[in-house]
């Protein structure tokens, strides 16, 4: 029954944003053609003065209406002569793709026929330097050629130039409307490295805080898109409002300036919503993000859905100077969390050093320190309350431009290596330690931009070490046993459906997936994938069955999010299957959800 | 004494003997002719021919010679191969066959009771004239046109004649540059009483003169068989140059006593599209030629249906008696036919009526030589006079009057010619001209059209017509007006006409000034504005070069707006926006200023002062420069908009007094307020107004619709340099301003309203392994 309300969930939320995304505007209709039996299509664009002939559907916009047929609510612009029409149509139609439309009269009435659409043959991009694989752009010929189209493929040259080296580019183009051939004259300028950073002084913010969040380095070549990155990593922090970079060319090489909006430092938000696992929550979150002048950040967050309740105060502090990416990191959490397979109450407090570092292709982050952790289990282990004190440690490995598409992913790889070491003799009440290992690869295939196929590889290795023993297995808490199944990883199982309820001590697993990318119409993106997994009842030792998966399906980028359907069929191969589940076709719709 | 009688006797008689063997001698050779007019004796005297300067030989003589009485004989003459060559061979001629008959007798004096039959046949002459005989360019003296007497001399008025038939199958002229060849034919037709009725001369000319063909014949016949001066000639010519001439003349001439003779001339021709006809009869007496032209031209301009002059007398008189040299004369009254605008319909000609029928008057007066030649001095005036022309489209009247004087083989070289022209177009009701053109290629466009009042133009003044090379003075004046606009301009200046110089252009320089102009912009609605032009990096090479070939009309347009500034009006100002121009328009560029004035303009909801704002043109146009400043007075303080760099991508950054940072400076002019007052939409559009500005991605215009406009929201994507902004024009009407319609990177945070987002993110939870999907509607407030 939970299953069904979690679909039901699940499937409305989905519903609910494609229909209000994809529903197009009421007049896209109205001005449908009648066309009565035996005669050409044609669409009145001016009742009674403008006709074009031989289209089903041809629509002005209201203002290109007004230059076309004239205002009626303006004494200066009520009459529109015909060849004045004519020249605005003609231009207006140059947007849309047709060049040669002809025009003939009938009395008083202007006649147009659209003539054919003109695509790219051809194109040709003169003067750009080898390094910057204009060979890479793809979906430029075939399509149908407007001024749009130049603005396009001028400012992706300009992007693409940009992000390889080339601080101050320009790029012109020009095109044949009768073959379709473009020639682009690409001007890239010198090819530069940063050679230094200001920033717009933020009041009560050491100066030199920014750089903590950079993703490049001076005197390395410039790279524009990880200048955004950088913005993108202050704005999604908090820090500031909004900041970009400014670049100006100089002979020695590529000065930045950072232009910051800081706003306000306290940000209260309240928001309510659905999530994935198919429930509505509500969520709240108070955060300080300039504490002090060395911009450290203090923020309590409530959640709270049907399954899980949560409330959490944590703090980055920076004691160091300001563009040390030093920092403690106190975290308290307590967690309620409700599931098929087990039920519990947490506490947790973690008192973290962490730090990171960037260079011109990886970004790293790390953070260690103890964590004390109160678990109530009322289901799914041993009762009771269990206390934990662990050393926990944690290294992230992602390149740059994995985090740059981290919501159109296409490039990259990120690793993460996470450890629990916890000791009974040391307020523990078990001695285990825990180690998860994940990472994602994702390639491009041939680079294009935009991408054609993009091949996915992601992985987990993951193992709790204690003895095994009941005693210490039944106060090992949820979250010391790996369960797999679900859109995380097999996909063709259920969610945390494998192995059982109880878990496993070690897990390992191996994704493959395939996308077709910006190939269909209207951001539809079908794949395939399969799926491995194996479990073990101790940690790095695993047994039989292997548990795999493999389906297919669609992500469609809507304007408010990701959302991916996925369909796939569990299988199991191997060893003793007494007491396993059993396969079954597995459906998930994810929202935001990327591979 | 003896001896001397002795001397007389032997004398005498030998004297006598000579008599009687010269007698005997003459007897004989009145006798037998044949004695001494036969091959050999001619062949003896060919060495006379040498004498002369010419070499003479032939292949075969026949000569008969026979006497019909003592004092009247008979030759019959053939040659084969008759050759005449001057001694420097530069002119020689040939005739394969050459045979002629004549009789000669005394009868009281010398004649020629027959002549004829006469065949030359296969003839052929080379006329050469090497570059040392070119002829001298000194003038010559003026040609006196003196027709001649046409009767036969006194041993020929009782001649029979036979068929004469004299056949030159090749003339060649040969001269440095060229060689000139035809044909000539002449022959006689005697009639049934062996008179001379008929001489005909006919004549084809086939190389060198880059024509298909070109034929003349010219006939004379006379009534009295030319015993009298009663001949009458006729001339006839057939020119033919496939595809670009075909003319054809007839000429008649013949005397009308008085000694004096009567010319008809009738002439066709038709020169690529252009018709022309002309005929004039004439009287050219002594000294004096009085005649009547009737012409047409057709065709011969688009713009020209047809000129057409009919009866118009003219006349030469001498000014000085057998000089040859007098007073020309020409009054004429001309009608042109202008071509029709090109109308739709009959409906809308009947609307519309233009005065395509002009009435001219031209009277020419020069003084000149009675046979024109180019070399001879030509002085006088023409004057002609537009009778006045009004009709429901313009008025039109004028005069043009020209005095010259020069030789015309060295034009335009010492020649004087000055015209003065009085010559005036009006339009009386500019909404007739609106109507009238609103279905042609010219139509007045929106707004203009909505105006109505008066248009002139003036050519007024005079010029000289070879210093300045037909430039005349210029003027040009529009009152119009509409409820809302004004359009009065004061244009002077020169136009410069094509055909006085060769290879030059018509042209016109004016300096155009915009005394009172004020016209409406239109009204934007709920889009944002399109593209009005076609967009420069979309052409076709080819197409571009013959356009630029075609050009014919050159034109230089100064345009200032000395007194008042122009203004316009739009519903996104409060007050009509002046705009000072400083312009050179010509056909390929136009450059100059454009000066903004200082105005109260809405700017982001409230009232600001345009300080200023030039534009400096350059090309492309989006390549212009722009300088401008905005200030807005605030309670606490001073904001500074200053534009700079192009019109495309201008840079603007922004300036308050006391100082205040970036961010409070547009949150003040988005939103007037600070900016921590802002909500969450609202700051960040703060922001991306303000990236987006500094990265010049916004184009002037767009600039110009965001400050007039209420701003709800602003996006900017600094990745691919799209910009949109949505301004609140109503309370239920949103405006999207953007620089790219389409979007590369969906955000996984969408502003909704207020403080109101749409956040959709992903949730890694290292620790549980789980990766969730979150959407949220969520209220943020930073504070």
């Amino acid at each position: 029954m939970r299953r069904w309300i979690s679909i039901f969930l699940r499937g409305l939320t989905f519903l609910l944003v494609a229909v209000t995304v994809s529903s197009p505007p009421a007049h896209a209709w109205r001005e449908a053609p009648r066309t009565p039996k035996n005669q050409p299509p044609s669409v009145e664009v001016c009742p009674g003065r403008v006709t074009v002939v031989g289209a089903k559907l041809f629509k002005l916009t209201k203002v290109e209406r007004s230059f076309v047929c004239g205002d009626s609510g303006s004494d200066s612009w009520k009459r529109v002569p015909m060849s004045q029409a004519k020249y605005h149509l003609r231009t207006f139609l140059q947007e849309r793709g047709r060049y040669q439309p002809e025009f003939s009269e009938d009395g008083d009435r202007l006649i147009v026929r659209l003539g054919p659409l003109t695509r790219v043959r051809s194109w040709t991009v003169n003067g750009a330097p080898k390094d910057a694989d204009v060979q890479d752009r793809r979906r430029v010929k075939g399509r149908i050629l407007t001024p749009k189209l130049l603005n396009e493929i001028e400012q992706w040259l300009v992007r693409r130039l940009k992000s390889r080296g080339y601080p101050c580019p320009d790029a012109k183009s020009k095109a044949d409307p009768v073959t379709g051939d473009v020639v682009v004259e690409v001007t890239p300028g010198p090819q530069q490295n940063v050679i230094a950073v200001t920033e717009e002084p933020v009041l009560r913010m050491n100066p030199g805080v920014p750089r903590r969040f950079d993703a490049f380095k001076v005197g390395k070549p410039f790279n524009d898109d990880l200048l955004s990155l950088s913005a993108d990593r202050i704005e999604t922090d908090g820090l500031l409002q909004s900041t970009y970079f400014k670049t100006t060319c100089e002979p020695e090489g590529a000065v930045l300036e950072q232009k910051t909006f800081a706003g306000r430092p306290r940000i209260v938000s309240v928001g309510f919503g659905a999530n994935t696992e198919g429930v509505v929550l509500v969520k709240g979150s108070w955060k300080h993000t300039r504490l002090e002048d060395n911009a450290s950040l203090f923020e309590a967050e409530g959640f709270a859905s049907y399954k899980r309740q949560k409330l959490a105060v944590s703090s980055r502090l920076y004691p160091f100077k300001p563009t040390s990416r030093w920092h403690l990191l106190p975290i308290g959490e307590i967690d309620h969390q409700r599931e098929s397979e087990f039920h519990f109450l947490s506490g947790d407090v973690q008192i973290n050093a962490a730090g990171g570092w960037d260079d011109q292709k990886i970004g790293f982050k790390f953070s260690f320190g103890p964590d004390l952790n109160y678990v109530e289990t009322y289901r799914g282990a041993q009762p009771g309350l269990t206390r934990f004190l662990t050393l926990r440690s944690r290294i992230e490995l992602m390149s740059h431009y994995f985090e740059y598409y981290l919501t159109r992913p296409r490039t990259g790889y990120r690793a993460s290596f996470t450890v629990n070491f916890g000791n009974s003799n040391l307020l523990s009440e078990v001695t285990a330690q825990r180690f998860l290992l994940d990472g994602e690869y994702l390639y491009n295939f041939r680079h294009y931009e935009p991408p054609l196929l993009v091949f996915g590889v992601r992985g987990g290795l993951y193992g709790t070490f204690a003895r095994g023993d009941a005693a210490t297995l039944a106060k090992l808490p949820p979250n010391y046993r790996f369960y797999l199944g679900g859109s995380p990883d097999l996909r063709g199982w259920g969610r945390r459906e494998l192995p059982s309820e109880d878990g496993a001590l070690s897990a390992a697993f191996l994704s493959f997936e395939i996308r077709l990318a910006e190939l269909l119409p209207g951001g539809f993106q079908p794949f395939g994938f399969f799926d491995a997994g194996i479990f073990g009842s101790k940690a790095l030792r695993f047994d039989a069955p292997v548990y795999y998966s493999p389906g297919g399906g669609l992500r469609w980028e809507s304007p408010v999010g990701m959302i991916r359907g996925t369909v796939g069929h569990g299988f199991k191969a191997g060893g003793n299957q007494a007491g396993t589940k059993d396969g079954h076709w597995q459906f998930y719709v994810s929202f935001g959800e990327e591979f | 004494m003896k001896f001397l009688k002795k001397f007389l006797l032997v004398s005498f008689i030998t004297g006598a003997a000579l008599s009687v063997a010269v007698a005997v001698f003459v007897g004989m050779v009145l006798s037998w002719p044949g004695m001494v007019v036969n091959p050999t004796v001619l062949k003896w005297a060919k060495p006379l021919a040498w004498r002369y300067g010419y070499e003479v030989d032939w292949g075969s003589a026949d000569v008969k010679a026979a006497s019909l009485s003592p004092l009247h004989q008979r030759y019959d003459l053939a040659f084969s191969d008759l050759c005449v060559a001057s001694r420097d061979k530069l002119k020689s001629g040939c005739f394969r066959t050459l045979t002629v008959s004549f009789e000669i007798a005394w009868d009281g004096g010398l004649k020629f009771p027959a002549f004829g039959p006469l065949s030359a046949a296969g003839g052929t002459a080379t006329l050469s004239f090497p570059p040392s005989e070119a002829p001298e360019t000194r003038p010559a003296e003026a040609p006196k046109l003196k027709i001649p007497k046409i009767v036969l001399p006194g041993p020929f008025r009782q001649t029979r004649f036979q068929p004469v038939v004299i056949d030159v199958q090749r003339l060649a002229v040969i001269t440095e540059e060229k060689i000139r060849a035809g044909g000539l034919l002449l022959s006689t037709l005697p009639d049934p009483f062996e008179h001379l009725g008929t001489v005909v001369l006919q004549a084809d000319l086939f190389e060198g003169f880059g024509l298909e063909s070109l034929s003349a014949s010219a006939r004379v016949s006379s009534p009295s068989r030319f015993l009298e001066n009663d001949w009458n000639l006729d001339v006839s010519a057939d020119v033919v140059k496939t595809g670009v001439l075909s003319a054809d003349a007839e000429a008649e001439i013949f005397p009308s006593g008085d000694g004096s003779y009567t010319v008809n001339v009738q002439a066709t021709a038709r020169i690529r599209e252009g018709r022309y006809r002309l005929q004039t009869a004439a009287v050219l007496g002594s000294g004096n030629l009085e005649g009547k032209v009737t012409a047409s031209a057709v065709g011969f301009t688009p713009e020209v249906q047809g000129a057409y002059a009919r009866d118009c007398p003219y006349g030469f008189r001498e000014t000085e008696a057998g000089s040859g040299r007098g007073r020309f004369r020409l009054d004429c009254p001309i009608k042109v036919d202008l071509s029709p605008f090109r109308l739709p319909s009959a409906t809308m000609a009947k609307l519309v009526t233009v005065p395509y029928n002009l009435d001219l008057v031209a009277v020419a007066e020069l003084e000149t030589d009675l046979v024109p030649t180019p070399g001879s001095r030509v002085k006088g005036t023409l004057d002609v006079t537009l009778e006045p022309v009004s009709r429901e489209l313009m008025d039109a009247r004028g005069s043009a009057k020209t005095r010259f004087a020069g030789i015309p083989a060295d034009f335009p070289k010492g020649w004087e010619a000055t015209t003065d022209l009085n010559l005036s177009f009006g339009v009386k009701r500019f909404q007739n001209l609106v109507h009238a053109l609103e279905r042609s290629a010219f139509a007045v466009p929106a707004p203009v059209n909505a105006l109505d009042g008066t248009l002139q133009v003036d050519l007024n003044g005079r010029t000289d017509l070879i210093r300045t090379r037909g430039t005349f003075p210029l003027k040009f004046a529009t009152h119009l007006k509409s409820s809302n606009q004004d359009f009065d301009t004061d244009g002077k200046g020169e136009l410069q006409l094509a055909f006085i110089k060769r290879g030059s252009k018509t042209a016109v320089d004016m300096e155009l000034q915009l005394a009172n102009v004020k016209l409406e912009l239109p009204r934007f609605g709920l889009s944002s504005l399109p593209s009005l032009f076609m967009d420069g990096r979309i052409h076709v090479p080819e197409a571009m070069k013959k356009q630029v070939v075609s050009n014919f009309f050159e034109y230089h347009f100064k345009i200032t707006t000395p007194k008042e500034p122009v203004r316009l009006v739009s519903e996104l100002v409060e007050e009509g926006l002046p705009v000072f121009l400083d312009l050179d328009v010509t056909r390929e560029k136009v450059s100059g200023t454009v000066k903004v004035g200082a105005t109260n303009l809405r700017l982001f909801r409230r009232t600001a002062r345009l300080e200023g704002l030039t534009v400096t043109l350059a090309q492309p146009p989006a390549a212009s420069e722009v300088n401008g400043r905005v200030r807005a007075v605030y309670a606490e303080y001073k904001i500074d908009m200053w534009i700079q760099g192009t019109v495309a991508k201008p840079h603007v950054y922004f300036e308050s007094v006391p100082p205040l940072a970036q961010d409070q400076m547009v949150a003040a002019l988005l939103y007037g307020r600070p900016f921590g007052d802002l909500n969450s939409t609202q700051s960040s559009s703060v922001a991306n107004t303000s990236q987006a500005l500094t990265q010049n991605s916004v184009a002037l215009g767009s600039l110009f619709l965001l400050a007039a406009t209420p701003v709800e929201n602003v996006n900017y994507n600094p990745d691919t340099g799209a910009f949109e902004a949505k301004v609140r024009l109503t309370d239920n009407t949103l405006l999207t301003v953007n620089t790219q319609e389409q979007k590369q990177q969906f955000g996984v945070r969408r502003n909704l309203s207020g403080n109101w987002v749409v956040n959709t993110y992903i949730e890694n939870d290292n620790e549980k392994r789980k990766q969730t999907g979150v959407a949220l509607f969520e209220w943020i407030k930073r504070y």
